[in-house]
């Protein structure tokens, strides 16, 4: 039990590594690729946003931080330290606090949005069954993502996946909650937390990966919505109506009637996803992971189960596919995916281009729906 | 959970000899880098000892826990126990010289509102003092960082109240003898929290104070958990794991129980010694403090052209 070296092995500072490019820009920081000095290896260094902070160190840096150090699974990003800057005239005396990453090549939107990179279904299947995965260890270690999206998915250059960005997570129990519903980036946020539920568990993380699934086909959002009245429409047209029939106890909930709800709109995810999805057992999982009513959405452990991953062509590995590529992927490298102007969806009331107001700062601040503002989606519906 | 923690790899010492070595090592690192030739008996006139150290900290733990028991709005058990856990590792490894407890103190107080999930802005949480709230503030947040990096970013701790709470159920479905748990309750409470207040912490795991603070709080009630927990705690266990978990949770107890209060006068003289032998640089108070704040503000006013350089230097790369 006694330590021989117990004070500074774990606790450098940040002059041990240094920064070879700038890849992610994110509403709570900035992201750096960077090399160990000595030992050489590269690793992703996450600048902790300290200015305009009245209180201190960001509690949901702290999350992140208390997170990571208990999760780790082949599936989750590695993090390997925190370093601290040292407060010196070039940082205006403010020392900067980093979480050093294990470094991961791509991430999945950064892939998604290179017209090169093609995955056909057996690959697929393995990043979806990783993603799962990762899903099934941190529900069971009773953690909540909150922020599934594409560009929170690294993929190694060997294939292996990895969830990223705990910005947004924390602790849940079983008990009668409050957390703050503003949470999840808007395009992939789930209808309960649009409708304001706070006691919200592991299922808006698999509506999120439903949306992940859809766009590994569509290679973009499926559901770009402005507002969160918008998005909320979308996800009345591709997924139906949003009653008290289909989903028991949605009437409840604080925004059910301040909303307003697209009536008589049947179900429709199968029919309009099978214009990019033709495997059945695909469109099946995705229709479970895109279930309105959150206590029946699929969890987890059953969505690994499925036929999908059971049926040939069973998950095959990416590293063949990635070793053509010798290029890092990354969102925030990507070019502008422009398709002409983007088209605005009729019945969407305003154009605000971030999810809603009053989204900054504090424990769980909403984050606009997409981090780079020249970064333009084809619409899918 | 616990098995695997940084708490179990990092926090826990073997005992207390281990944890006044590595005090005594502290101590003498802050002599030796400050005493400047002064012979060993003006050393011993001037700085703290060890023992005087102690004295120190075992005071500003009860300060911390009063401060956290009239805390308002009113804190979870937990926080005070997660406040304490970082401030006694803290001064594991650093003197009270370099860093005053008093600021230390609150700003783990602080820290473990964050980290429990009890969060109260800074604003409001000074309202708690008397005094200058500001200036309060400030020290708070401006250790803050300091003191996250001294406990190396490693902000879990488990608190022996949840394994407590598990005993009391188990008591009551497993071992039908005691036909109302609820009686030591009182005694077991009272036990954990005194336990707060010794290294108990920094040398067992969360099970084993909250183990003996149930046995040795039904003891109180004249009632034996002794076969409860040979036969039912330990049923899997060899018999010498099951003695050796004996013998931990009796040390447990006279560690618990060995806790003294310091007399004010004690207290009193060692802090009067520490006015003067304290790390000004480290002191809110001190001329080369409020220096550095201000120099820190006029290199705030540069902040342009700062920015100007890191946006060239990040186009470079
Ligand atoms: N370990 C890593 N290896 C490679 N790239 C990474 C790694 N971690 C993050 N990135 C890149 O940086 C981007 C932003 O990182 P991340 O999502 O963790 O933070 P963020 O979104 O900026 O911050 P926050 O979520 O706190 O606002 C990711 O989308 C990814 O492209
Ligand atoms: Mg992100």
């Amino acid at each position: 039990m006694p330590k021989e070296e117990p004070t500074y092995p774990f606790c450098p500072d940040e002059t041990k590594y240094e920064k070879l490019a700038k890849i992610g820009q994110g509403t709570f920081g900035e992201v750096f690729k960077a090399r160990d000095k000595k030992g050489k290896i590269v690793v992703a260094m996450k600048k902790v946003l300290m200015e305009n902070e009245k209180e201190g160190f960001p509690i949901t840096a702290l999350r992140e931080i208390k997170i990571l150090q208990v999760l780790k699974n082949d599936n989750i990003v590695n993090l390997l330290e925190i370093c601290r800057a040292k407060a010196t005239p070039h940082n205006r005396y403010r020392s900067t606090v980093y979480l050093v990453f294990e470094f991961c090549e791509h991430d999945l939107a950064g892939l998604l949005s290179n017209p090169q990179v093609r995955f056909n279904l057996a690959e697929i299947k393995k990043v979806m069954q990783q993603l799962l995965n990762g899903l099934y260890y941190i529900h069971s270690n009773k953690i909540l993502h909150r922020d599934m999206k594409a560009a929170n998915i690294l993929i190694t250059k060997t294939g292996k996946l990895k969830l990223a960005d705990f910005g947004l997570a924390r602790a849940f129990s079983d008990k009668l909650n409050r957390y703050t519903n503003r949470v999840v980036t808007l395009w992939y946020r789930p209808p309960e937390l649009l409708l304001g539920e706070r006691n919200y568990g592991p299922a808006i993380d698999l509506w999120g990966a439903g949306c992940i699934m859809a766009e590994m086909w569509t290679r973009s959002p499926i559901m770009q919505g402005n507002t969160e009245q918008h998005q909320l429409t979308l996800i009345s047209q591709l997924c139906g109506s949003i009653t008290a029939d289909i989903w028991a106890g949605v009437d409840k909930l604080d925004l059910f009637n301040k909303m307003e709800l697209p009536k008589g709109q049947k179900r429709k995810v199968k029919e309009r996803l099978h214009g990019y999805v033709k495997d059945q057992y695909a469109l099946d999982l995705l229709d479970k992971l895109l279930t309105l009513d959150p206590s029946r959405r699929v969890n987890s452990d059953d969505a690994l189960n499925h036929d999908f991953f059971w049926v040939e062509p069973l998950p095959q590995d990416l590293n063949h596919m990635l070793s053509r590529h010798n290029k890092s992927m990354f969102e925030y490298l990507a070019p502008p995916r422009r398709r002409g102007p983007i088209q605005q969806q009729q019945g969407a009331p305003g154009a605000g281009p971030s999810g809603g107001p009053g989204g900054q700062g504090g424990p769980g601040g909403v984050r606009p729906a997409g981090h780079n503002p020249d970064q333009h989606f084809e619409r899918i519906f | 959970m616990f098995a695997n923690s940084s708490q179990h790899k990092y926090w826990l010492f073997s005992g207390e000899t281990e944890l006044a070595k590595h005090r005594a090592e502290a101590n003498k690192t802050y002599i030796e880098h400050y005493r400047q030739g002064q012979t060993d008996e003006e050393v011993a006139k001037f700085f703290l000892t060890p023992a005087e150290e102690r004295i120190l900290g075992r005071q500003y733990e009860v300060v911390l826990r009063k401060f956290c028991s009239e805390f308002q709005p009113p804190m979870p058990k937990c926080v005070i126990g997660t406040s304490l856990a970082f401030f006694k590792r803290f001064y594991v490894f650093n003197s009270t010289m370099d860093y005053h407890p008093k600021d230390i103190m609150l700003t783990c107080v602080y820290l473990a509102c964050k980290v429990e999930e009890f969060y109260v802005p800074i604003g409001q949480f000074v309202k708690n003092l008397r005094g200058d709230r500001e200036k309060f503030a400030d020290a708070i947040l401006s250790f803050e960082l300091t003191l996250m990096g001294k406990l190396n970013y490693q902000l879990t701790v488990h608190n022996p109240f949840r394994a407590m709470e598990g005993f009391m159920i188990d008591l009551k479905t497993r071992h039908q003898e005691l036909h109302n748990p609820e009686k030591i309750r009182k005694y077991v409470e009272e036990f954990l929290d005194r336990s707060l207040l010794s290294d108990a912490c920094l040398i067992f795991s969360p099970s084993q104070i909250a183990l003996a603070a149930i046995k040795f709080g039904a003891a109180k009630e004249s009632i034996s958990l002794d076969g409860y927990i040979k036969t039912v705690v330990l049923r899997l266990a060899s018999d010498k794991e099951a003695e050796n978990t004996l013998y931990q949770l009796r040390r447990v107890k006279a560690i618990v129980k060995s806790f003294e209060p310091t007399t004010r006068e004690q207290a009193q003289a060692v802090q009067k010694k520490l006015d003067r032998c304290r790390n000004q640089e480290n002191n809110p108070d001190s001329d080369i403090y409020k220096q550095k704040a201000i120099d820190k503000l006029n290199a705030e006013d540069d902040i342009p052209a700062v920015k100007r350089t890191k946006i060239s230097q990040d186009n470079g790369s």
